[in-house]
């Protein structure tokens, strides 16, 4: 048998001895629970950056209450001066 | 390996649990192929289990169209995982005990004997000329499909495989 044949032999007997090699029986569920923890990381990784606008989130909610309070006296002088005026028909 | 173009959208839609058909149709095919490059099922395994993770956020970023077939695509992907645990490995050798405690319960004596002799006989090889002569000699590939594994030419794969068999016949005759 010439060392081409022999390699071929010894290749062909290998890949048939190896032909039924299988993962274990939690292979799947061990991947599955990756893939699970990886969808967590992506969402995790959405929400993060969201922490970031809080505090202007904060002022800004902050600063609409000051102008809504304001806004409120103003109208309420307004109101109260209106009370004084007399209409003239 | 079955059509898994519908999984493959459904993932992509945002279904994860769909992700296990892919898994199930192809996690047999793919510990076989790494454990044939990397000689034991545990770094088999290890090396899939990365790819599948890689291919799930392909998936998920719109890296993988699914314009191309699903299983060549895996293939690929396990293939250049296996060579980069086998170029790593050649900087950081693994210890033998580790080694042998490895591939304990999880093949037959045969498969575990089979897998370590490939493996002792490629360990010369360069990682992309045993992995070209597993996908050909092993696994049964022709070469346009290698050629598509390895991203690569079908000459360029010729020439592997050449090197490959001129490297184990040396090795032959110094024995």
């Amino acid at each position: 048998m010439s060392q081409e044949q022999d390699i071929d032999a010894r290749l062909s007997r290998l890949a048939e001895a190896t032909a039924t090699v299988r993962p274990r029986a939690d292979f799947s569920g061990r991947v599955m629970q990756r893939i699970g923890a990886e969808q967590a990381g992506t969402l995790l990784a959405l929400r993060t950056p969201a922490w970031r606008f809080f505090p202007v989130g904060m002022l800004a909610a902050a600063l609409a209450l000051f102008w809504a309070v304001s806004v409120n006296d103003q109208v309420n002088e307004a109101m109260a001066s209106s009370d004084d005026t007399e209409l003239s028909w | 390996m079955e059509n898994l173009t519908e999984a493959v959208a459904r993932v992509r839609s945002g279904e994860a649990a769909a992700f296990q058909r892919i898994v199930d149709a192809t996690s047999a095919r793919l510990v076989r192929l790494a454990a044939r490059m990397l000689g034991n099922v545990v770094d088999a395994e290890d090396v899939v289990q990365e790819a599948y993770v890689k291919a799930y956020r392909a998936l998920m970023t719109g890296e993988f169209d699914g314009r191309a077939n699903v299983s060549t695509w895996l293939y690929r992907i396990v293939t250049n995982q296996a060579i980069d645990s086998m170029r790593g490995r050649a900087r950081r050798p693994r210890p033998t005990d580790t080694a042998d405690e490895s591939i304990s319960d999880l093949a037959s004596a045969e498969q575990q004997l089979a897998l370590t002799e490939l493996s002792d006989w490629m360990s010369e090889l360069p990682p992309d000329q045993r992995a070209a002569l597993v996908l050909k000699a092993v696994e049964g590939m022709t070469s346009p499909e290698i050629a598509e594994i390895l991203q690569c030419s079908e000459g360029a794969v010729e020439q592997r495989l050449v090197r490959a068999r001129a490297a184990l016949r040396k090795r032959s005759e110094g024995q």
